[in-house]
C-alpha cells in the first residue's frame, strides 16, 4: 500500500510532528515508539509504517508528512 | 558504559542497509541508518556520530558529495569517514581520500574486516582528539 497524506490525517498533529522528528533523527528506538503510538489510531496504518520503516523508506514517510502546498498565489 | 561509539550507517540499498546495520548493532555500537544522502547529512550535522560508514553510488547525493559537505561543516569535519562499495576503481578511491576519506571497504566485504576498520578509525580519532586537546593546553596563553 502506498502511503498517502490523507492516511496520515487520522493522527493528532503532535504525533504527527513527533514522527517527523524522530525519522529525521534516524534514531531506530525512538521511531519504533512514535510508530507504537499509531496502532492505537490505525491499525492498517500501523502496518504500512512499521514496513516502511523495515525497509528505511523514511523518505517516503517524510514525503507524506509534508504539509499540503496551498494555492495562493502571490 | 553505553558508548562503543556512535555509527551513521548510510546505504541506498535496503537490504545492504539492513546487514550494515546489523553487523553493528551486534557488536554494539549505536547506529542510525540512513537510505539517502540527503536524511544522513541532516542527521549528521544535527547529531554528529562518531564514524559514517557511506555507500559511494547513490541516486541525486551520492556519496562523494554527503563526504564533501560533512567535511565542509564543523560540527562534522572531524567525523572519520569510510566509503562502502562495489566499484573500487582506484582512481575513484583516490578521489575519495581527496576529499576526505579515511578508508575503503569494497562489498561484498567480510564482517570482521568491516569490523576491524571501524573499531581501528574509532581508536584513532580518539586518540587524536586527545593529542589536540593535550596540545592546546600546553600552549602557552
Amino acid at each position: 500500500v502506498a502511503l498517502t497524506s490523507e492516511m496520515l490525517a487520522v493522527l493528532p498533529a503532535d504525533l504527527c510532528r513527533e514522527l517527523h522528528d524522530a525519522l529525521e533523527s534516524l534514531e531506530g528506538e525512538r521511531i519504533a515508539a512514535v510508530i507504537q503510538q499509531v496502532e492505537a489510531y490505525d491499525s492498517a496504518l500501523h502496518k504500512t509504517l512499521s514496513r516502511l520503516v523495515e525497509n528505511f523508506d523514511y523518505p517516503a514517510i517524510l514525503k507524506a508528512l509534508q504539509p499540503k502546498q496551498t494555492g495562493n498565489m502571490t | 558504559m553505553t558508548d562503543k561509539g556512535k555509527i551513521l550507517a548510510v546505504d541506498d540499498t535496503p537490504a545492504s542497509l539492513k546487514l550494515l546495520t546489523d553487523i553493528l548493532k551486534a557488536e554494539g555500537y549505536e547506529v542510525r541508518s540512513a537510505i539517502s544522502g540527503e536524511l544522513a547529512l541532516h542527521a549528521a550535522i544535527s547529531n554528529p556520530p562518531d564514524l559514517v560508514l557511506l555507500d559511494i553510488r547513490m541516486p541525486e547525493m551520492d556519496g562523494y558529495e554527503v563526504c564533501r559537505r560533512l567535511k565542509a561543516q564543523p560540527a562534522t569535519r572531524d567525523v572519520p569517514v569510510i566509503f562502502v562499495s562495489a566499484v573500487m576503481e582506484t582512481s575513484e578511491k583516490v578521489k575519495g581520500f581527496e576529499i576526505g576519506a579515511v578508508d575503503f571497504v569494497t562489498k561484498p566485504y567480510q564482517r570482521d574486516e568491516l569490523l576491524a576498520r571501524v573499531r581501528t578509525h574509532l581508536e584513532l580519532t580518539a586518540c587524536a582528539t586527545i593529542w589536540r586537546t593535550w596540545w592546546m593546553s600546553a600552549q602557552p596563553s
